[in-house]
């Protein structure tokens, strides 16, 4: 069988430069490090599965993380009903306390806010771009945006970002 | 304005172990699966079972066809060995053969169905009237028009066509023939009686298999029609049908004409015997048709060799 190729890589391609992208996003979505690979896992195979035709690798990582988050998302609703994230302190992941960098604050925002900071400071993505990625309107994007750094500001403290 | 990062999140690095179980997906993982198979998945179960009931469905009115065994009344051929449940006999006997069949009847003449006629019977097997079991039996119809009662009489072959009678090793349950009309059939000479058959001569060996009871399937009726289900009954000691597997019956009008077949030893002929204790009773279902018209009629109930079991008359 010819091997699969996605926008020019191979899959074992794929996964050595893109796995540091999706594992942020679960992490930074579940907040937990069992979880996180669980849906880290599901979104390669959902990868190599479905075998999307995406013409470069710009489209290839936004498909990454979409279909991370929507793994994340999916994950959460089966699992809520059974899993209290605090009671797995065991395997939650720990942001140092730290006044410049402040992922430890990001994870602690509600999960529209977490999403569109995270693509727009962290994956630099435009907002157009992140519009597309989670399927939301530009205004829409721009105001979580806005309201998101209200947010991050009033739990780190700092004065902006 | 204080200068903020999110490194430890961006720099975050999946441990190794998620890195290699992610590259080992292509080998655990199935390859793709037809996709059309899984989008159509309703689809194709409602069609397959349209389909599979269609087949079942042909199939059963390909079979409920196919069951019957129609046996041509002319041919007299008994596919014996077709052992199906429903059986048709034959309703017309009137038709002349054909002379492909005549011929092929012609060609053989071993088979234990050979025209009695044809075979000159040995003196010591001329059919003899038993002595006891016919206590009610009253006499035949005047000579010049009846056979003698010991001596079954058939009509001889006056026409090459006519027919052998059937096979007399039947499988198949004897049920009584829808019959209807017997028109067309030749009278029967009065005076020349006939052999039913010479034990002696090379035939088949009889299967004793074939059950000594054989029942009616469809019950006797009583309707308003009363040539409809005629049924005719005898009996003899169980010592004088030991060794027989079948019965037959014929039925003489007051004119002493033969009702039915000319061929004594038809299917159309057969009786059933129903053993009872040391007694052997015969029953006879007349098929519909053969009787038209009220008489008093005089039935025989004779054995393969031509012996008269049973005498009796019916008034309808």
């Amino acid at each position: 069988m010819a091997e699969l190729s996605f926008a020019g890589l191979t899959y074992e391609q794929v996964v050595t430069k893109y796995n540091q992208t999706v594992v942020a996003v679960c992490v930074m979505r579940l907040k937990n490090w069992a979880d996180a690979e669980d849906c880290f896992q599901n979104t390669f195979v959902r990868l190599y599965k479905n075998a999307p035709s995406l013409n470069d690798e710009a489209h290839l990582k936004a498909w990454l993380i979409r279909v991370a988050i929507n793994e994340c998302n999916s994950y959460i609703r089966k699992n809520k009903k059974f899993l209290s994230f605090e009671d797995r302190k065991d395997t939650a992941v720990d942001f140092p306390y730290d006044t410049s960098d402040v992922s430890w604050a990001l994870v602690q925002l509600e999960p529209k806010y977490r999403d569109v900071l995270y693509l727009y400071y962290c994956e630099k993505y435009k907002v157009e771009e992140i519009a597309d990625i989670l399927s939301h309107n530009q205004n829409t994007v721009k105001t979580l945006l806005r309201r998101g750094r209200e947010k991050l500001k009033s739990i780190y403290g700092g004065d902006g970002i | 304005m204080k200068n903020v990062n999110f490194d430890s999140l961006t720099n975050i690095k999946a441990p190794d172990a998620w890195i290699e179980n992610a590259l080992n997906i292509p080998k655990t993982v199935d390859k793709k699966k037809p996709v059309f198979f899984i989008k159509h998945a309703r689809t194709l179960a409602a069609v397959a079972c349209l389909v599979f009931v269609s087949v079942i469905s042909v199939v059963i009115f390909l079979s409920n066809d196919k069951v019957t065994v129609q046996i041509d009344p002319d041919t007299k051929e008994t596919k014996a060995t077709i052992s199906s449940a429903q059986t048709d006999y034959p309703t017309q006997h009137n038709e002349k053969p054909s002379k492909e069949q005549s011929s092929k009847q012609e060609n053989k003449p071993q088979r234990p169905t050979t025209p009695y006629e044809a075979i000159e019977p040995p003196e010591g097997d001329v059919p003899q009237k038993p002595t006891t079991g016919n206590t009610d039996t009253q006499d035949p119809p005047s000579p010049t028009a009846t056979p003698k009662p010991t001596e079954p009489v058939v009509k001889p072959p006056t026409d090459s066509t006519e027919k052998e009678d059937e096979n007399p090793l039947p499988t198949e349950p004897c049920l009584p023939p829808e019959a209807t009309e017997p028109e067309g059939w030749p009278p029967v000479e009065p005076g020349n009686p006939g052999n039913p058959g010479n034990p002696g001569d090379p035939v088949e060996p009889t299967v004793p298999d074939a059950p000594s009871v054989r029942p009616t399937e469809k019950p006797i009726e009583p309707t308003e029609n009363p040539f409809k289900h005629i049924g005719l009954s005898g009996s003899a000691p169980l010592s004088a049908v030991e060794n027989i597997n079948f019965v037959y019956c014929m039925i003489y009008d007051s004119n002493g004409h033969l009702i039915g077949d000319s061929n004594l030893y038809s299917s159309q002929h057969r009786a059933h015997l129903v053993e009872i204790g040391d007694r052997v009773d015969f029953n006879y279902i007349v098929p519909d048709g053969l009787i038209t018209k009220h008489d008093t009629y005089t039935y025989y109930f004779y054995d393969r060799d031509g012996v008269i079991l049973y005498v009796g008359t019916k008034k309808i």
